[in-house]
């Protein structure tokens, strides 16, 4: 079944009243705090324990440890909003896996890594929190915990095998390892995606500053759009986790596996010759981020210039992003999805600037379809011309379709391969036109209850030019008296 | 490819090819290491065929290559490393590069390679490295690199010297900056991997190779598109705000270009020149903000209507406001209708007070505006422009940016790329009106330019004749409900006595700007310098033309780099360095960018 037809004919099924009903959502924000407490009290008592029987090694425990506060002192934030320090990583699974360092074995336990690792982790996250980025407890739960149970694996349960093994058992064995950590860490950024990351589940709703306090205060806080607590949702998230740092981590991985076999020929020196490649690794990813931020930046500002030419009202677009970013999380929309849809919600009235006279108050949804159209083909020949938002230029394009319009389009390309990678491209649509109609509909009436009149007006265009799904979506979000 | 070049390349595989004679056959190939040669062989083969094929900036034995070539410097003997070297870069011919190309990056590759093996093995560099021989083996191997960077650096730094496409300085920075470090930490994964390899984990050791190598291409390919897709969406967006006046279509990526031209002519640092190139390229962004019943108006403006046109700079400033890196963008966006003698808008800053990129795109701006064809007359040539430019110099340029632009538009004539405005100035013709079926729905007649300096000067004398002596910028650029202007008058207070009106009628010596004592006589106050309609021909103005050419108006330019000058010292470090007029007035940041 192509996937146009899976969205559309499960729309279908959903659709309807019963599809508001959402389940109780408390417990699954309790996981990460449950988690970050274990952490907490996991640390303590490691700690502890090393007090007690007294650390070994210390001058390899040191070096290892100021490479780690390096690492977490250049910690970066990739595109997606996700924490990642690619030498503090790389130091810590090391630290983990060496079994001989310099030519003797290393003696060091389980506990002493976690607290080798967790103790640098705090002090590198230091500067960071005074530069007014503090590191995220999920980011320290992964980093900590991950590195805590390769190498409780590894030291405890692995020993006997380890000190018996030849060359390439241990080779084997410590790829093993970084493989497990390289699955890991994703999963726990699952659990942790509801309070991390910039497309992460209620984030908008919740912390932004949503020019109309209407939407929020409407609805009880814990509802903010949070995670369907299904195990497919977290095997989802877990998926795209993966995916979005299927570059990095590898490497990583691989690289703290060469710094544990290195170490035995070279000793500390291994830890200086691995951390330079890292480090240019780094500042690549960083100046590759920074510019993605840069790029979003560039556009929600130049969205500002219909309400400059006074076309729009102001803050339109940014307001029409967050409300088709929220149902677009909602419905359970890719990272690169959102991303199309962000770009295209903000850049949804750029075809406006061709007209002569602004429309009414600027909402498209009061002007006569065929000027809706016009917008809407002027704005994507716009944003087609930058030759690198074609995708967003076809959201553009599909906007002001129907719902049953776009039903008939994506029946009629079934069968057609290349029609499938249009699906998100049209759902992303749907979203940005439930989205802007209602934005439209509320200001256009100004008063307490705005909202509730703009989304009965929206709730009697379901299935003729509102996308069921978004529109109960929108309900969802919007509604809950 | 010029001729010269096509010798250098031949010179370069000649090279090779003695230096291949000199090192292949004294290498013992029955002790060559198979797996070593092998793996290391096909590494760089796969590095070759997935590299973006380098354009000539681009060494060809890249900082991926480094790592690579390191590995075989130390496992392999020299003649066998250099091998690799040169079998690998010939895989570019299967990517379709020009076959001369193959053979230099085959040339390049092979002397880089055996010059680092013959060095590393002359300094007595091992090929198997433990711990006990650190720090020592270090020397070997910082030799071998340093000749791995060098050979390839001086080659194709040398090409492009001669070439004409980069300056040896540019060069000489380039090699030590960026590539020296970068070649050392990619020698270091080299090194790692050698080690590996010593101790028999050959597998690993070909992916921590690689691992570090991918991610930071493609962190490098991701930052590039980004990149690129940043340029043109800024260029899309701001055409389309263009679209609605058919003549100054094009305009603001024509001054994003002459500024580029003239901060190279000034020497800024890139990373200056792309904030300058941003900020001119959005630097009419406020024009938006413009009834566009007022760019029909064929009457003059009433003072109303002169001030929607005087907020644009603070309305583009608003809307690039939130993007963090403009940052010194902002002030260049705000002030770029100010005026060396302050007669200009929004605030009305004198002389070395405005910021040098706002000084920078206004020449820019009024060059392009002249050479631009408008309704209400022909593009003029740039020498016209010019001249027109270095009249105004003083009163409304700074003498050393149109020294600068007519210095930068000569080099492009002699390097064959003269400056072409719109393309409808013709040498020794007054250039055509553009054809009006061209008219896109919607679009705009404007009547006027703000930015053609025959209309700024109109608009200042207006001014200047209807409220002598009291006219305060500030205040009156106060619409009712514009948020930005409410906060002007703060500026004026921070900005203390440098309102500019009420000096204009002072002699020149009471200025607290002494830079500029012959620039800000009263010029523009003049009566007659009042263009009688802005629909004519706005060519010579005779009061302009005549006035006597001030030689000493080049004084800056000239003692720009002489200490014994403080006020020009003081110039050139405002221009080259930082942003040396912040220490000068707190104003320039303009009342839109302080609430940042």
């Amino acid at each position: 079944m192509s996937g146009a037809l899976r969205y559309f004919t499960r729309s279908r099924h959903e659709s309807g009243p019963a599809r508001t009903q959402t389940p109780p959502r408390h417990h699954f924000v309790a996981t990460p705090v449950l988690l970050g407490c274990l952490l907490v009290a996991g640390v303590l008592a490691a700690m502890l324990k090393l007090f007690v029987r007294g650390p070994v090694q210390m001058s390899d425990a040191l070096a290892f440890g100021a490479v780690i506060v390096l690492g977490e002192a250049l910690r970066i934030t990739l595109p997606g909003g996700r924490d990642n320090a690619p030498l503090a990583a790389t130091a810590g699974l090391g630290y983990a896996l060496t079994t001989s360092i310099g030519g003797r074995p290393a003696m060091w336990g389980p506990v002493q890594v976690i607290v080798v690792v967790a103790v640098a982790a705090v002090i590198g996250s230091v500067p960071q929190a005074i530069a007014g980025r503090p590191a995220p407890i999920g980011y320290l739960v992964r980093r900590i915990g991950v590195t805590g149970i390769v190498a409780w694996l590894l030291r405890t349960v692995l020993a006997p095998e380890i000190a018996t093994a030849t060359r390439t058992e241990l080779l084997l064995l410590l790829s093993a390892m970084a493989i497990l950590a390289l699955l890991m860490d994703p999963a726990l950024a699952a659990v942790f995606a509801t309070s991390s990351g910039y497309y992460a589940t209620g984030s908008l709703l919740s912390h932004s500053e949503y020019g109309d306090s209407s939407v929020e205060h409407g609805r009880p806080a814990e509802s903010a759009a949070a995670p369907r607590t299904s195990l497919r949702r977290l095997l989802d998230t877990w998926f795209e986790e993966c995916v979005a740092t299927a570059r990095i981590c590898p490497a990583v991985a691989a690289l703290s596996v060469a710094v544990a076999l290195a170490a035995d020929p070279l000793g500390l020196w291994v830890l200086p010759i691995a951390a330079a490649p890292v480090l240019v690794m780094q500042r690549a990813l960083r100046r590759y981020s920074a510019i993605r931020a840069t790029y979003q930046q560039t556009i929600r500002a130049l969205s500002r210039m219909t309400d400059l030419a006074g076309y729009t009202d102001p803050g339109h677009a940014r307001r029409v992003c967050r409300l088709a970013l929220a149902i677009g999380r909602d419905l359970d929309l890719t990272e690169p999805e959102l991303l199309d849809l962000e770009y295209a919600a903000l850049l949804h009235d750029i075809g406006q600037l061709s007209l002569a006279d602004p429309l009414p108050g600027g909402a498209t949804v009061l002007a006569t379809p065929w000027v809706a159209a016009e917008v809407a083909a002027r704005g994507a020949e716009v944003v087609r011309e930058t030759g690198v938002l074609d995708r967003v230029a076809r959201v553009l394009e599909a906007q002001p379709l129907s719902y049953r319009a776009q039903l008939a389009v994506s029946e009629a390309a079934v069968g057609e391969d290349e029609a499938i990678g249009d699906e998100s491209e049209r759902r992303a649509a749907a979203i940005l036109r439930v989205a802007n109609d209602f934005e439209d509909l509320r200001t256009a009436e100004p008063g307490p209850s705005a909202h509730v009149s703009a989304l009965a007006r929206i709730r009697r265009g379901i299935g003729d030019p509102y996308d069921p799904r978004a529109v109960e979506s929108l309900t969802r979000l919007v509604s809950v008296e | 490819m010029p001729q010269r070049a096509r010798y250098f390349f031949t010179a370069v595989i000649a090279a090779a090819a003695v230096a291949a004679a000199c090192v292949l056959p004294g290498t013992d190939w029955a002790n060559v290491p198979r797996a070593p040669f092998l793996v290391l062989l096909l590494l760089q083969v796969l590095l070759n065929l997935t590299i973006r094929l380098p354009d000539t900036q681009e060494s060809p034995a890249g900082p991926a290559m480094v790592s690579v070539l390191l590995a075989s410097i130390v496992l392999l003997p020299p003649g066998a490393a250099a091998l690799t070297g040169a079998v690998s870069s010939s895989c570019m011919v299967l990517r379709r590069a020009r076959p001369t190309r193959v053979g230099f990056a085959c040339a390049v590759a092979f002397l880089a390679a055996a010059a680092a093996g013959e060095v590393y093995h002359a300094a007595d560099g091992r090929t198997v490295l433990t711990g006990s021989d650190f720090p020592g083996a270090l020397v070997p191997i910082g030799l071998a690199v340093l000749v791995l960077s060098v050979v390839p650096a001086a080659v194709i730094e040398t090409f492009l010297v001669q070439v004409g496409r980069q300056t040896q300085r540019a060069a000489l920075r380039d090699f030590t900056l960026r590539m020296v470090p970068r070649n050392i930490a990619y020698a270091l994964v080299g090194l790692l991997t050698a080690v590996l390899w010593t101790v028999s984990y050959d597998a690993l050791a070909a992916i921590v190779l690689l691992g570090p190598v991918i991610v930071t291409r493609w962190a490098t390919v991701q930052y590039e598109e980004q990149r690129t897709a940043h340029d043109a969406i800024i260029r899309t967006l701001v055409q389309a705000v263009e679209i609605k006046d058919l003549y100054t279509r094009g305009h603001s990526e024509r001054v994003a270009r002459i500024s580029e031209m003239i901060a190279d002519e000034l020497r800024l640092p890139p990373e200056r020149v792309e904030v300058l190139r941003y900020a001119a390229t959005l630097h009419d962004v406020g024009k938006l903000g413009v009834p566009t019943r007022l760019l029909r108006k064929t009457e003059r403006l009433d003072d109303e209507e002169f001030e929607e046109i005087r907020l644009h700079p603070s309305r583009g400033v608003e809307v690039v406001r939130d993007i963090a890196f403009l940052d010194e963008a902002y002030s260049a966006i705000l002030h770029h209708h100010e005026r060396m003698d302050g007669l200009g808008y929004p605030s009305g800053l004198r002389g070395m007070r405005i910021p040098p990129f706002a000084r920078i795109i206004a020449v820019a701006d009024a060059f392009d505006s002249m050479t631009s064809t408008r309704s209400y007359r022909g593009a003029r040539g740039s020498d016209e422009a010019l001249n027109e430019l270095r009249a105004n110099m003083g009163t409304q340029f700074d003498p050393a940016i149109v020294d600068a632009i007519a210095a930068a538009l000569s080099r492009a004539e002699l390097a064959g790329r003269p400056w072409r405005g719109d393309g409808t100035a013709c040498p020794g013709a007054r250039g055509g009106q553009p054809e009006l079926a061209e008219l896109p729905p919607g679009a705009v007649v404007a009547q006027f330019d703000h930015d053609d300096p025959a209309y700024q000067l109109l608009a200042v004398d207006v001014e200047g004749a209807e409220k002598p002596q009291t006219d305060d910028y500030a205040s009156g650029s106060e619409p009712p409900t514009d948020e930005s202007a409410e906060r002007e008058p703060a500026v004026d207070e921070t900005s203390g006595g440098d309102n500019p009106v009420p000096d204009v009628s002072l002699p020149a010596a009471t200025l607290p700007d002494a830079a500029l004592p012959d620039a800000v006589l009263p010029d523009p106050v003049l009566p007659d310098a009042v263009l009688p309609d802005p629909k004519q021909p706005p060519a010579p103005r005779d009061e302009l033309r005549l006035a006597p050419f001030r030689p000493e108006l080049n004084l800056p330019t000239q003692t720009k780099r002489e200490p014994k000058n403080d006020r020009a010292a003081d110039r050139a470090a405002d221009l080259a360095t930082e942003r040396g007029t912040d220490r000068d007035t707190p104003t320039n940041t303009g009342p839109e960018t302080e609430g940042r």
